[in-house]
């Protein structure tokens, strides 16, 4: 029994499900049942997929030990770009949004490059990326009439109470999850940001590897920006995810990924984007007052990692009395 | 400083080094080493830090690779120029620290970058886990070693065990040479006279092996032979029963 409870718990992500479930029956109760209304559950699943995706590709890349500090950029430069070419080139909706995704593949591929060929850190790296990409979007800032001419229901399609969006998370979120916890590109994943030298030892491309989970990571960022984008009408405005780096690196970390590589999961990635979006959405229906808004924020953040570390602290400690038996046999 | 060496007539020769230079930035790290590597064979390979011992493995691992000199793998010459190339050729490297990924599972680390597959698309390949999870028992009891769950995680293991896990990868693996780096240091006693003894079953399983370290009260009772280096230099290449403890200890010194 205590040992099932030690390897439900030891799976990254666990954790901060069991507080992401804690702290929605909190807000269940504290607006009382306000909180799971049909439209707050609409507008929930409606705004998780958006962070969520980013926050995937971010977790992964995190798995791997480097950061992304430039995903709110490039979530505003694939659905800017999408609409410049639109406005200003005789290229279809389609070959723009092409497009729009190969930019924010270039952004993780120069992120990758400059962090391995060049030992820049990531996080240095990502940070000047932050401000190139941005002030491209703003250069880049289009209007035009034709927006409805955009494949959004393809994206965003409103089923109720879900949206396309929604379903298209479903798709990244099973397939990445297959291919991080059940491929051989997962495990390379995993031992690279959990020992590079090792991973190296063992023959294992990390440099490929890395530059892989920055390219995915940015494919993701601008992805989720096209369908916020679609979204909001498809219109994009030039701050479209400013703030979004800080966002998703708390999500990431509520949802138990390690800072340092090596240790973290999809699943954890879902629960804390979900945490995050819900946590917003549950202030403002508790009639949080507008001046602590922030500071109920960020103790719950700290909150829940300190709680995320006790549980697999403990569950370490269960881990540490079954080994002192092993030991003699 | 003296040098001693005697001509070791030794049945078969499975891995040979003529003539190896190597230089890092100037510093003439590894000056014309010549060695032969006889098959089934504890080869201690000794010396002070800064002597070489790293330089060398590093290049028999395929991790550098040689400025001059030629190395031969079953009597042909071999160009190593990735850790991939030596596994490969079934060479095999355990380092001191960076062997395994301490946050993953027992079978993880046995199979990274040889996983089972039992599909595959393009580049990525499902890994079969019931089959890892198997063979990874397997390949543990092999060694003496038993364990409940292969998915336990690494941290989770004695400095002893994890050197068992190591050793249970090269075996599974079909290695005909295995490196190992300081594989006592750190270690009990105890768990010591365990490493010992699964290097010392190499032997009977047909693996040569190569044992660094700077103590040579380790690898002394179970070597077959030692090679002393010194400054980048060899000083020693030595059958054990032609030499002593003493005669080697003051040649390290």
């Amino acid at each position: 029994m205590k040992l099932l409870l030690k390897k439900i718990i030891d799976t990254p992500g666990i954790s901060a499900l069991i507080i992401l479930i804690l702290i929605l029956l909190a807000f269940q109760i504290y607006t009382g049942g306000l909180f799971f209304n049909p439209y707050n559950i609409e507008l929930i699943l409606t705004i998780w997929p958006e962070l969520g995706i980013v926050v995937i590709g971010v977790v992964i890349l995190m798995i791997a030990r480097e950061f992304d500090l430039s995903v709110g950029s490039t979530f505003a430069l694939s659905p800017m770009l999408m609409q410049y070419l639109f406005a200003h080139t005789p290229l279809n909706p389609w070959s723009t949004i092409f497009l729009g995704l190969a930019a924010a593949a270039l952004v993780g591929l120069v992120n990758g490059m400059l962090t391995i060929y060049k030992r820049i850190p990531s996080f240095i790296v990502t940070l000047g990326m932050l401000f190139i990409v941005r002030s491209i979007v703003v250069a880049l800032v289009t209007r035009h009439d034709k927006a409805d001419e955009f494949p959004m229901d393809f994206f965003i399609y409103d089923f109720g109470l879900i949206r396309a969006s929604f379903i298209w998370f479903i798709g990244i979120t099973l397939i990445l999850g297959y291919v991080l916890h059940r491929t051989n590109f997962g495990n390379w994943i995993y031992a690279t940001g959990g020992q590079t030298e090792a991973a190296q030892n063992m023959g294992i491309p990390v440099n490929k590897v890395k530059i892989g989970c920055f390219m995915l990571c940015s494919v993701l960022s601008g992805f989720a920006g096209i369908i916020q984008s679609f979204r909001a009408g498809g219109f994009v405005l030039p701050n479209l995810g400013t703030g979004m780096e800080l966002e998703v690196i708390a999500a990431a970390v509520v949802g138990g990924t390690a800072l340092f590589g090596g240790y973290g999961s999809v699943l954890g990635a879902l629960v804390g984007a979900l945490l995050i979006r819900t946590i917003d959405n549950g202030f403002i229906m508790s009639r949080v007052p507008i001046e602590y808004f922030r500071t109920a924020l960020g103790l719950m953040i700290i909150g829940a990692v300190l709680v995320n570390t006790d549980l697999q602290r403990w569950a370490q400690g269960i881990r540490a009395g079954n080994n002192s038996d092993k030991k003699d046999t | 400083m003296s040098s001693i060496s005697k001509n070791n007539n030794n049945s078969s020769v499975i891995m040979e080094g003529k003539n190896l230079n190597k230089w890092y930035k100037g510093i003439h790290a590894l000056k014309n080493v010549s060695f032969e590597l006889g098959e089934k064979e504890v080869v201690g390979l000794v010396g002070d830090n800064g002597a070489g011992k790293s330089t060398l493995i590093k290049i028999l691992s395929g991790a550098h690779r040689q400025d001059e000199g030629q190395i031969f793998f079953q009597g042909n010459e071999v160009s190593l120029s990735s850790p991939r190339d030596s596994m490969n050729l079934g060479i095999e490297t355990i380092y001191q620290y960076t062997a395994l990924v301490p946050q993953m599972s027992i079978a993880r680390n046995i199979f990274i970058g040889r996983e089972p597959v039992l599909f595959r698309l393009g580049p990525i390949a499902y890994i079969d886990y019931k089959k890892m999870g198997i063979e990874a028992l397997e390949a543990l009891r092999n060694v003496g070693f038993e364990l409940r769950s292969p998915d336990t995680p690494i941290d989770e293991l004695s400095g002893g065990e994890r050197q068992g896990v190591t050793i249970a990868r090269a075996m599974y693996f079909k290695t005909k040479v295995m490196i190992l780096d300081e594989p006592t240091n750190h270690l009990s006693i105890k768990e010591t006279n365990k490493v010992l003894g699964w290097v010392e079953d190499l032997k009977h399983q047909g693996i040569t092996a190569i044992f660094i370290t700077h103590n040579l009260h380790h690898v002394y009772p179970i070597a077959d032979k030692l090679i002393v280096l010194s400054r980048g230099e060899k000083i020693a290449d030595i059958k054990k029963e032609d030499t002593s403890i003493e005669e080697l200890t003051n040649l390290i010194v």
